[in-house]
């Protein structure tokens, strides 16, 4: 199984090479055999890789430890639910995993792009644009692919054999990986990563063949937004792993990998808005084709801070010696870039002007430009280290002070343009539609604002933050509101009802407001550790320690043991208001496979706030356990609002009834076209 | 084993040459004239859509009547000039 997992990577990465040349040679001497071999080509790494990948897991499941990477990071006492997680928790096997999940997009994009035989696309829909667009966009794929597999073959091979000898058992998985979020946050935020490369290969195959039309944009887009999906589950899932694993009370440190998955983030979502301004107006061409390239770059770069070990991080992967073959990916795909854009150029050229500030439009560049501020001073202080060393020859880290201070007015800025956006008009809006859309909601936040003051509330932040959620969340119930009025008048249906099929006759634009929406509830999430409490004290038999509402009460200390590790546990009783609500365990765990310790938090999660408590270990003078207890307030809406978030995607992703009856009914078009051209 | 093994691989190969080299599709190809009338349809269809969220957004509400008035004449201008120009594309080719 070892040499044939070997075998099937070789494989892929011979098939991904010659998708690559022979496509660059059919493209370029229009030989269309070799183009439509290249494509059969790229099809076939998936299934080469997917056999690989299953390789991989049957001998982890096997514990097979002459392959060295399954001894380094699996042991026979491995829970089953975590063995399935040895395939990502190490270099190799996630260089691997990347790869397979890379050459599974390049699959899907391939047989979406395939027309039933015999048919041919509506020249006006997407997939017409799709299958014109998919023979190029596979060759970039491919190149991608080659990278990845030469790391795969040459680099870092899952499927290299220990050099000597066979342990009677592996070093296990590293302690901080068994939790159930590693089995689900590692593939959703890969699956984000390597997803921007769609949207990249798109656009560089738009580029290339000057494709006339925006249709391409709107393929890049609908790609960008499923890896801008997956990148914010997988974000959000590994705050969530942060929090309730490394024991700090806490789910973000601005840690330099985190930094490296939020980098693409801001300027895939600063794509998602600039690209209307191209559908709608044919503005921004330039722009919005190097928000795509810089949203693949900075993903390959992110991936190349966790792996080379640059930076030092809790997330990243031991050192190695890859670092160097990403620097040179890198500096070709920017090459590539660079050319393909200089040499097409006037083929992006915009078609309107800013004809307004106080437009939609402006509204977009605002955002845009606050959003790559974000980026550019967020990769600022991930970088500062190792610019700091090259220049002074020391290494000066900033902390999360410094990323606090500039972010948090950026991002109170951004959430005002939330609200702002959506009120403006296309083009120009005047005072009067101005004081109309944003009265209510201004007042709304006003008073949101005179509340929190009335309460003691001073922290400014906090106060802000409270007041622009209101406004934002206000705006959004209007445009619902006013959108489900006009259809409920004609249908006679109910408002709810109007509401749900408003949405799905423009699942774009309102599956964006849900997408505000959970942005919102994020956002009073994050300001809610404004308010946080923490203390931390020995507990003795029947000690008590008070933290925010609640009074802790040390009731008893217990022992466990298993084949995977050992464990003790404080028993805490919890009273609110003299009243006894719960019963909680933190506990520590010593896993005998890595010799490693580990804190398990307990925490107590509502809608209002979570207690959290660390159990630190024994005072090595007193001999007593020390408890960390924390109380944060308003937390569990950061994971509600990323809930929210998802489904807004889902929601935007799904095609408009609008748009899909009027593809299906084509005389309306010329009818249309008969009333305009009178005009 | 290992002759297993070494059989699947030449299975294997063998069959991903045929799956590359066997298969044979025609490809879309544009003339420029064609391309530049697709891309003018897909500009009118664009102008159309945005003609509906305007109205749209008029009649829930959201703009002025000053506002909607000016923006559709300004798009029905312009989805004018596109479909005048589409017909000469059409007359052309």
């Amino acid at each position: 199984m070892q040499l044939f997992g070997a075998y099937a990577v070789l494989l892929a990465f011979v098939l991904a090479v010659y998708a690559f040349v022979a496509g660059v040679v059919g493209h370029l001497r229009r030989r269309r055999r070799l183009i439509v071999s290249a494509e059969r080509a790229t099809l076939a790494v998936f299934p080469a890789l997917t056999v690989a990948v299953l390789c991989l897991i049957g001998l982890i499941f096997r514990n097979d430890f002459t392959v060295a990477y399954i001894a380094e990071h699996s042991n026979r006492a491995l829970p089953f639910y975590f063995k399935i997680a040895v395939l990502w928790s190490g270099q190799e096997g996630s260089l691997l995993f990347w790869s397979w999940l890379l050459s599974g997009y390049a699959f899907v994009v391939l047989l979406g792009g395939r027309l039933r035989p015999g048919r041919a696309a509506d020249e006006l829909s997407p997939k017409h644009a799709h299958r014109a667009l998919v023979p190029l966009a596979s060759v970039i794929l491919a190149g991608v692919e080659v990278f990845f597999l030469a790391l795969n073959n040459f680099a870092a091979s899952a499927f290299a054999s220990l050099p000597v000898g066979t342990p009677a058992d592996g070093n296990g998985l590293n302690p901080l990986l068994q939790y159930s979020q590693m089995d689900i946050h590692p593939p959703l935020l890969y699956l984000g990563y390597v997803g921007f490369a769609v949207p990249f290969a798109f656009c560089l195959a738009a580029l290339l063949k000057r494709y006339p039309g925006d249709r391409w944009i709107h393929i890049t887009r609908r790609w960008t937004m499923v890896a801008w999906l997956f990148l914010t589950i997988g974000i959000v899932l590994g705050g969530l792993w942060a929090y309730k694993v490394l024991g700090w009370g806490g789910y973000w440190a601005w840690d330099p990998v985190e930094n490296a998955a939020f980098l693409p983030w801001l300027t895939g979502t600063a794509f998602l808005h600039s690209v209307m301004m191209q559908e709608k107006r044919g503005m921004l061409k330039i722009w919005n084709v190097w928000l795509v390239f810089a949203t693949f770059l900075l993903a390959i770069f992110g991936d190349f801070l966790t792996r080379s070990g640059l930076v030092s991080s809790v997330h990243a992967f031991a050192q190695s010696s890859i670092g160097g073959w990403f620097v040179i990916f890198l500096a070709i795909a920017v090459a590539v870039c660079l050319a393909a854009f200089f040499k097409n150029k006037d083929f992006l050229k915009s078609e309107n002007p800013l004809e307004s500030t106080a437009s939609r439009e402006a509204g977009f560049l605002f955002n845009n430009f606050v959003l790559l501020v974000a980026a550019f001073a967020i990769l600022w202080g991930t970088l500062f280290p190792v610019i700091s060393e090259w220049v002074e020859g020391q290494k000066i880290s900033v902390g999360r002070v410094f990323f606090d201070r500039i972010n948090v007015p950026i991002f109170l800025f951004l959430l005002f343009l939330t609200g702002v956006g959506p009120l403006l008009a296309w083009r120009r809006t005047s005072a009067a539609s101005l004081k109309r859309n944003f009265l209510g909601p201004a007042i709304l936040g006003a008073a949101v604002l005179a509340l929190c003051l009335a309460m003691g509330w001073r922290d400014p932040y906090p106060l802000v933050c409270f007041a622009l959620a209101a406004f934002v969340l206000a705006i959004v119930a209007m445009e619902f509101y006013r959108g489900a009025r006009v259809l409920s008048r004609r249908s006679r249906r109910g408002l709810a009802l109007s509401a749900v099929e408003l949405t799905m006759r423009n699942t774009r634009r309102y599956g964006g407001y849900i997408i505000h929406v959970g942005i919102v509830l994020l956002a009073v999430g994050i300001a809610g550790s404004g308010f946080n409490q923490q203390t931390e004290g020995p507990m003795p038999y029947r000690a008590k320690l008070a933290v925010g509402p609640y009074t802790l009460t040390s009731l008893a200390y217990t022992q466990d043991d298993n084949a995977n590790f050992s464990s003790e546990a404080l028993i805490v009783r919890v009273d609110q208001g003299g009243r006894e609500i719960a019963t909680m365990y933190p506990s520590r765990r010593f896993y005998k496979a890595s010799n490693q310790t580990q804190s398990m938090v307990a925490d107590r999660s509502t809608l209002l706030s979570d207690l959290y408590l660390v159990y630190a270990g024994d005072d090595p003078e007193t001999n007593q356990p020390i408890l960390h207890a924390y109380w944060n307030p308003l937390i569990a809406w950061i994971w509600i609002g990323a809930l929210v978030i998802g489904f807004g995607t889902i929601i935007a992703l799904l095609p408009s009834r609008t748009a899909a009856a009027r593809r299906e009914n084509p005389p309306a078009r010329v009818a249309e076209t008969a009333e305009v051209a009178q005009v | 084993m290992t002759l297993l093994a070494a059989f699947a691989c030449v299975f294997f190969t063998a069959l991903a040459a045929w799956f590359v080299f066997a298969g044979d599709e025609r490809l879309p190809e544009d003339s420029p004239a064609a391309a530049r009338l697709r891309a003018l349809r897909e500009r009118k269809q664009a102008i159309y859509d945005n003609l509906r969220d305007l109205h749209f957004e008029f009649l829930a509400g959201k703009l002025a009547q000053p506002d909607y008035q000016r923006s559709r004449q300004m798009l029905e201008t312009e989805a004018a000039r596109v479909v005048r120009e589409i017909q000469r594309c059409g007359e052309a080719s």
